[in-house]
This record gives C-alpha cells, sequence and structure tokens, in this order.
C-alpha cells in the first residue's frame, strides 16, 4: 500500500517538472513530435544550393578546380558562413 | 538550379565572409574579391569570369563556363602554391571539440491551420519584400566537449531514471539554436529559467533510449505590448526529443528533438508583427562530421553573442 502511494506521488512528481501549469507554449504530444520534426526541417526542393556539396576550404578548392580543369563558383554569405544562417 | 549541374562544371566553395586563410588563401580571396552577400565565378589562378552579380542558374553560369573554356590553361590549371610556404591565419577557423558532439539545428516559422494544429508556415520573410520569396529554413550548428557529451549519459541507468542536463549545455543549446533566429544575423539570446531533462525510456545491453523534454525563457520577458511598441527581443520554448545511445560502442547514435517557441519583440522590417507574439520552432538532429558542410563553427561561436564566451560557464 505505501509502495503504490510512494510510486503516485514520483509519477505526480514527475509530471509537474515536466509541465508548468502557466507555460504558454501547449505540449508537443507523440504524435505531433515526428509530424514538426519532418515539417520544421529543410522541406525537398526548398532549397535546392544547400544540396550541393560544398566545399571550405580555399587550397582544397583551388586544387580541386586546377585538377578537374574547372572554374571554382565562390559562395559568401553578407555575415558568417552561407552555410551556417543566411 | 540543379546541384548536378554545379557539381558537374563547377568546384564549389563556401567561405565565411570574415574568412580566416593563410596569406595565399586570403590573397587569392581579396584577389576574386569574394566576401559580402555574392557569388563570385574564378579560375584557380585568381581570374574572375562573368559580369554583374551571378546566381546559381543555367542560364547565367553557361555563358561562365564558355568564357572559362576560352581561356589558356595555365589560368584554368595551374599549380597551387605549397601551403606550407603561407604565413599561418592570424586566427584559424575554429575545429570541432576532439570527440565531441555536433547537433545541427534548424528553424522556421509555424501557425495553426484551421484544425488548429501547427504547422509550417510558409508566409513571405518580409511584409514588405518586393520579390515575395517565401520563407528558407534557417540552419545552424551546435558544438559539445568531449566531456560534455559523456554528461549526457549516466553510468548504471533505470528505466525512469532522469537526471537535468549540465547548465552550460543547456544555455548554449536555447541560446543560440533554441531562439527564432530566422532573421540569420541574430544575437544569442540569454537563458532567463530552463530546464532539460533526459528521462531513461528503455535500457538493455545494447542500446539505452532516453527521452528529452525542456523549457526554456529566454531574452526579454513578453511585456504584453503590441508588436509596433515592442523593445527587446525574447522568446518560450518547449522541447521534446529522443536521444538513443550505443551502449557497446558507446557513441550516440540518434538525436533527434523538436522545440515550439513563442517569440517577441521588434526587429527590422516588422517581420511577423501580423502575428504576434509569432511561433516558431526548431528541429535538432545528430550530424556525424563526415563533410565540410558538418564542420563549419556554429554562428554564435563566433558572432554576435553577448551572453559569453561560446563553452563559458
Amino acid at each position: 500500500m505505501i509502495a503504490k502511494h510512494v510510486a503516485a506521488l514520483l509519477v505526480l512528481g514527475v509530471a509537474s517538472a515536466a509541465a508548468q501549469p502557466n507555460d504558454p507554449v501547449p505540449e508537443i504530444t507523440a504524435a505531433d513530435f515526428h509530424r514538426l520534426l519532418a515539417a520544421i526541417k529543410p522541406q525537398h526542393g526548398e532549397s535546392p544550393w544547400r544540396e550541393i556539396s560544398w566545399l571550405t576550404n580555399v587550397t582544397e578548392a583551388r586544387r580541386k578546380a586546377s585538377a578537374e580543369n574547372k572554374p571554382l563558383v565562390i559562395f559568401t554569405a553578407a555575415d558568417g558562413s552561407p552555410l551556417s544562417r543566411t | 538550379m540543379e546541384p548536378e549541374y554545379i557539381a558537374r562544371h563547377f568546384v564549389p566553395l563556401a567561405l565565411d565572409t570574415y574568412f580566416r586563410g593563410n596569406s595565399h588563401e586570403l590573397e587569392f580571396c581579396q584577389k576574386v574579391r569574394a566576401g559580402g552577400n555574392h557569388l563570385v565565378v574564378a579560375t584557380a589562378a585568381g581570374q574572375t569570369l562573368g559580369k554583374g552579380a551571378l546566381k546559381l542558374r543555367q542560364q547565367e553560369l553557361d555563358g561562365v563556363l564558355k568564357e572559362f573554356a576560352a581561356l589558356p590553361q595555365e589560368q584554368r590549371t595551374p599549380a597551387i602554391a605549397d601551403p606550407a610556404t603561407a604565413q599561418p591565419p592570424r586566427r584559424a577557423v575554429p575545429r570541432p571539440p576532439a570527440n565531441g558532439l555536433i547537433l545541427r539545428g534548424y528553424c522556421t516559422y509555424l501557425r495553426h491551420d484551421d484544425k488548429k494544429n501547427l504547422v509550417r508556415s510558409t508566409e513571405f520573410y518580409y511584409k514588405q519584400n518586393p520579390d515575395r520569396w517565401k520563407v528558407e529554413t534557417q540552419s545552424d550548428l551546435l558544438w559539445l566537449t568531449e566531456s560534455e557529451r559523456k554528461s549526457l549519459i549516466l553510468a548504471n541507468p533505470r528505466p525512469g531514471d532522469r537526471h537535468e542536463v549540465a547548465e552550460p549545455i543547456q544555455k548554449r543549446f536555447y541560446s543560440t539554436i533554441g531562439i527564432d533566429y530566422m532573421q540569420g544575423s541574430v544575437s544569442a539570446l540569454p537563458t532567463r529559467k530552463s530546464t532539460m531533462s533526459l528521462i531513461v525510456d528503455k535500457v538493455d545491453d545494447d542500446v539505452l533510449v532516453l527521452r528529452l523534454e525542456g523549457y526554456a525563457h529566454l531574452g526579454n520577458e513578453f511585456d504584453g505590448k503590441p508588436g509596433t511598441e515592442a523593445k527587446g527581443r525574447g522568446s518560450e520554448l518547449r522541447l521534446l526529443g529522443t536521444v538513443h545511445y550505443d551502449r557497446r560502442k558507446q557513441a550516440i547514435t540518434r538525436f533527434d528533438a523538436v522545440g515550439v517557441g513563442r517569440a517577441w519583440g521588434r526587429r527590422t522590417n516588422e517581420i511577423r508583427l501580423d502575428q504576434y507574439p509569432w511561433m516558431y520552432g526548431i528541429a535538432i538532429e545528430l550530424v556525424t562530421g563526415d563533410s565540410p558542410q558538418d564542420l563549419i563553427p556554429p554562428y554564435n561561436l563566433l558572432h554576435y553573442n553577448p551572453t559569453g564566451p561560446y563553452f563559458g560557464r
């Protein structure tokens, strides 16, 4: 009997630690988790430029360009790396 | 634009505009005027190709390829000087901590649909955007050190065990990739209050599965005023995720998390003031660090971090 009470208290304790009553952002349900995980990630075809296998080292890129007889296309962003936030 | 076209005809190079390279690399970038918010096409020898503001479009790049083909071979396939003869970078690009953990974060706007489900919002980024381009998912990275990675996994886990993630990890996670960074160049937000717990869902000799739960209050508190009167940025985020750990390999093999947040504060172009506070979402995944893109530094490691040193306590 005592063990059951203790177990119940433990469950409540866990629940209250996980959810704060006045938090305005709603709980994320298990069903929503997978759906939102897919929805928030980049969607197919959204940013074709992200699918390019960008190099990030100048010397490596110049060597590859020379070896393969290709020009370099060099992408930079206004602030930081274009592969990070843009 | 087709990535296959770029791969077939060009060597694609993405650089931080505040690039820190050795003296040869800096000289090359200055010669071809790489930097800022644009695209440059150049030979390995350093001659720029094409005219005007180039874009990653075949209709413009086909002409550049013809220009390249007409160049003498020494321009197209030059010998590249040995980097050992260059002056080293004054400040090298940071590398991920050895044996640490790299997570990739994504950020986008959310809204409620007619059935009150949260869905991705594809509204235009700026209300007054003349080109009317739709929002593009933002992306950033998070680095954990080896000791921080190990601290996520308790010895002798039992189902139901719960432990709180170390405060420095929480702060770094929430303040950098837990915020709304859809505008890109935004500062990390201080963490006013947060929780982040790992709970043992399942454990056997092979696998440990942990549930990740958390909540954070970031930046300025919401003052209840309309967006047009808003001042400092702030947000709240609820987090849910799953972490898988291979006990035999002693390696985290999966780290999937979703965060749903509300954000406020006045920014340029009055983004999102038609829904105020607005909702945003983050998604987190484990990266293996195999490609150059997986190894670039997190944004706030190098830029706009008023909360203190990235690995600070």
